[in-house]
């Protein structure tokens, strides 16, 4: 089977010229990101809290191509695999996941602060909407 | 004699506390050989402060004599919380934090959220302002990579490149200073178009630079350096990154093209004028520290060329879209028609209202891919504005093409990727 017609398998929606997405459950996500690493490289992992629950969008591009993969999570408990074994650069995004929205990556290599200071309080995610001053 | 704890503190500079010091032990074990553990290598700190890193970046070292067997980027230090910040700002206000993530491509970074504004909102931009907006960023393209050079070329010993080349910078931010009234912080591309019209002296300014001046300031450099024998000694076949692992490890910009793999936004996914205009995408395939120097001095010789084609067919009309629910109205207007005060009124105080959606907006800047991830939510501020910047990658890269080369070569590889730091931790 070639990478194309692996593409062709998957539940792509087109949202716009060259964006294409699908959902992705949690436990599909590695084994979905591994036909799309045949593909494309990981552009960026993007976090999104939507009060009720947490999305996690993985972008991956080839050429004006961009698909995202959409992976939602309960906000108490948020629980994704790592890319790390798919796309080597993929651990420098979780970190800033984790530090950024809570969310749990199992099996990624570095789990130490990225861009947080060392004595930021353990159980404040900045980038959740519940972490404003207004 | 085996490392002791406080052996491992003085390097990595995390304070005594017996609970963190545990941590970063443990941290450390899966990240540096376990040779580091019993004295056999030597873990050395580089940075926050070292000269040669271009901005606040640490890089905790292994070193094996000189040779680097780990290194490990520790990035972070220059982490304003913009993404943050814009999501409390109105769309419009959030611009002006946009110049300040990659402070060497400010213009840059206005153009790629205006052009997720235009996106999400769907607002047409005249075509007077995209040649400008191609003119304006390619002129930012040179000076970014004049400064790269300057410094990258300062750090391998050659201090003359470094002054001509601050010298030559210095035109294109008096020609920034006169369109927006800024060197630097110039928020001048906004949504729907430009700031404002481009001023008179403007245009011969930019003439004289494209057309006898820079062109032979770019023949001076390749003369000082193409030949110069320390200069290539010390770049090539150094740092040599393989078109499959660039690929792999999403690097994007010169890093990518050095390696032979002809990607660039301009061509692949265009926007702005960049459709109508005609220019070659520079292409390297060594893809060690010279090439990445060869495919960005290539790239200004192209970016010249963009800018005097656009500077030709340059059309006139409107500099910014008259669409009144997103354009505040020109000044001119507001002494007599009530209609605009209440535009002006409206746009300033509450900000337009965006709908619901999200867009995912790429360009080329200096330095690579650079995108935006906007949420809107229907409100008049952002939900989320999520940053792809090409530093980020290019950053963590040192980590992995690094080992295996001497330290003296690291500088080197450091310059040759081209990063900022606040393009990094934005």
């Amino acid at each position: 089977m070639t990478t194309a017609d692996k593409l062709h398998d998957l539940p792509l929606t087109e949202t716009d010229t060259n964006r294409l997405e699908m959902p992705v459950e949690i436990d599909d996500l590695v084994s979905v990101s591994q036909v799309l690493s045949e593909w494309g490289y990981l552009a960026a992992i993007t976090g999104l809290d939507h009060g009720d629950r947490l999305e996690v969008l993985y972008h991956i591009c080839h050429g004006p191509d961009v698909i995202t993969l959409r992976v939602s999570l309960d906000p108490q408990a948020p629980t994704v695999d790592s890319l790390h074994p798919v796309f080597p650069q993929a651990g420098t995004y979780e970190r800033e996941l984790m530090e950024m929205f809570g969310v749990e990556v199992r099996g990624t290599p570095d789990r130490s602060r990225l861009l947080l200071p060392d004595d930021w309080p353990a159980d404040e995610y900045p980038l959740r909407k519940e972490a404003s001053d207004d | 004699m085996p490392l002791t704890r406080e052996d491992l503190t003085t390097v990595t500079g995390i304070e005594s506390d017996q609970q963190t010091l545990e941590v970063s032990l443990d941290q450390l074990k899966n990240l540096v050989s376990p040779r580091a553990f019993t004295g056999e290598t030597m873990l050395l700190n580089m940075g926050p402060q070292h000269p040669s890193t271009h901005g606040v970046l640490r890089l905790l070292l292994e070193l094996d004599g000189e040779t680097i067997v780990t290194c490990l980027p520790d990035v972070g230090y220059l982490h304003t919380g913009i993404e943050k910040n814009m999501e409390a700002k109105t769309y419009e206000k959030a611009l002006v934090m946009t110049d300040r993530i990659d402070y060497l491509n400010n213009l840059g970074n206005n153009l790629v959220y205006s052009l997720a504004i235009e996106k999400l909102v769907e607002l047409d931009v005249p075509p007077r302002a995209q040649f400008i907006r191609v003119i304006i960023a390619e002129l930012q393209r040179i000076a970014s990579h004049l400064v790269w050079m300057a410094t990258h070329v300062l750090d391998m010993g050659a201090t003359s490149v470094m002054l001509y080349a601050f010298r030559d910078r210095e035109y294109i931010l008096d020609m920034f200073e006169m369109v927006s009234g800024q060197r630097l912080m110039g928020s001048y591309i906004r949504p729907g178009g430009v700031w404002r019209d481009l001023v008179p002296e403007f245009m011969p300014a930019l003439h004289e630079f494209v057309y006898n001046y820079m062109p032979y300031k770019l023949d001076d450099y390749e003369r000082l350096l193409n030949n110069n024998p320390f200069w290539l000694d010390r770049t090539k076949g150094i740092g040599v990154i393989t078109a499959e692992e660039a690929q792999a490890w999403g690097l994007t910009g010169a890093p990518l093209r050095a390696t032979g793999i002809n990607f660039d936004l301009r061509k692949a996914e265009p926007y702005a004028a960049y459709p109508e205009l005609e220019f070659d995408v520079p292409l390297a395939y060594n893809g060690d520290v010279f090439d990445r120097y060869y495919v960005r001095i290539q790239e200004m010789r192209e970016a010249l060329r963009i800018i005097r084609q656009a500077m030709e067919v340059l059309p006139g009309g409107p500099f910014r879209s008259d669409n009144r629910k997103f354009v505040p109205p020109p000044r001119s207007e507001l002494g007599h028609s009530m209609e605009a005060v209440i535009h002006h009124f409206k746009l300033w105080t509450e900000g337009f209202h965006a709908p619901k959606g999200e867009v995912y907006v790429r360009v080329e800047s200096p330095r690579g891919e650079l995108g935006v991830y906007l949420v809107g939510d229907g409100g008049p501020k952002p939900y989320r504005v999520h940053w792809r910047t090409p530093s980020f990658y290019n950053v963590q890269a040192i980590g992995r093409f690094s080992p295996g080369y001497m330290l003296a070569d690291l500088i080197g590889i450091i310059g040759s990727l081209d990063f900022t730091l606040g393009d990094c931790d934005r």
